[in-house]
């Protein structure tokens, strides 16, 4: 699902919790799967 | 073409699902619309789709809002998780009814249902047809119109791919499988 994303996505919107986490383009994140699942789940992680 | 998500904010009740979001989806591109479920992915596309009324913010899509689009069909294009099919109609007819309805070339239902490669299921009953079929076949009935804007829960194929560079692709969400419990939702403009 990710790496779909990482293989097709030009830009990338991500939210969590309701508010905005990142807006911007793939290759700000890396265009990898790795690193766009890293910087996913670093974006996405409940507070604390 | 573009989408532009502006101060969005959303609630329901106490809860609020979307809280002060705003992005652009620019035209020309592929936009991959990531959140965990219940992050509010889907109330933003609905907001954006003139299915939610925002509680504050807008949602625009070419700098208007989906109830006053004087074409939505051939605008955007829309596949949510809700798609429903009458099980007994033929994939075909279901496209020709839609295409009446958004007063669009009734040749576009063979071009579309090849696009999503359809064209040998095309007179057959959608009871029959695979989940993914059906899948299909609501990209097909989004595709319909040939949208500027693309918005669909599919995984993003060839067809949701920006067609030409003049107009517009936005949009596509699609349920997450394993890993992360995510939902990403891409937006393709042209």
């Amino acid at each position: 699902m990710l790496s779909e994303i990482a293989q097709s996505a030009d830009h990338v919107v991500i939210v969590s919790a309701g508010r905005l986490r990142f807006a911007g383009p793939l290759a700000e994140i890396g265009a990898t799967n790795t690193a766009l699942e890293s910087a996913f789940l670093e974006l996405t992680a409940p507070p604390g | 073409m573009e989408i532009e998500v502006r101060g969005l904010t959303k609630t329901f009740g106490q809860v609020t699902a979307v809280r002060d979001v705003s992005f652009t989806a620019p035209a020309g591109m592929v936009t991959g619309f990531l959140g965990p479920n219940g992050s509010g992915k889907t109330t933003t596309l609905r907001a954006l789709l003139g299915l939610v009324r925002p509680t504050v913010g807008e949602a625009l899509i070419g700098g208007a809002a989906y109830r006053s689009l004087a074409r939505p069909r051939r605008t955007v294009g829309a596949l949510l998780e809700a798609t429903s099919f009458h099980p007994g109609r033929r994939a075909r007819d279901h496209l020709r009814v839609l295409a009446a309805a958004a007063d669009v070339p009734g040749e576009r239902v063979d071009q579309v249902l090849g696009q999503v490669g359809l064209a040998d299921a095309a007179h057959r009953r959608v009871r029959e047809f695979s989940l993914g079929m059906r899948q299909r076949l609501g990209l097909a009935a989004a595709l319909l119109g040939d949208p500027r804007v693309l918005c669909s829960t599919s995984r993003p194929t060839a067809s949701t791919r920006p067609a030409s560079p003049g107009s517009a692709r936005c949009c596509a969400t699609w349920r997450a499988g394993a890993g992360p419990s995510s939902s990403p939702a891409t937006c393709s403009a042209r």
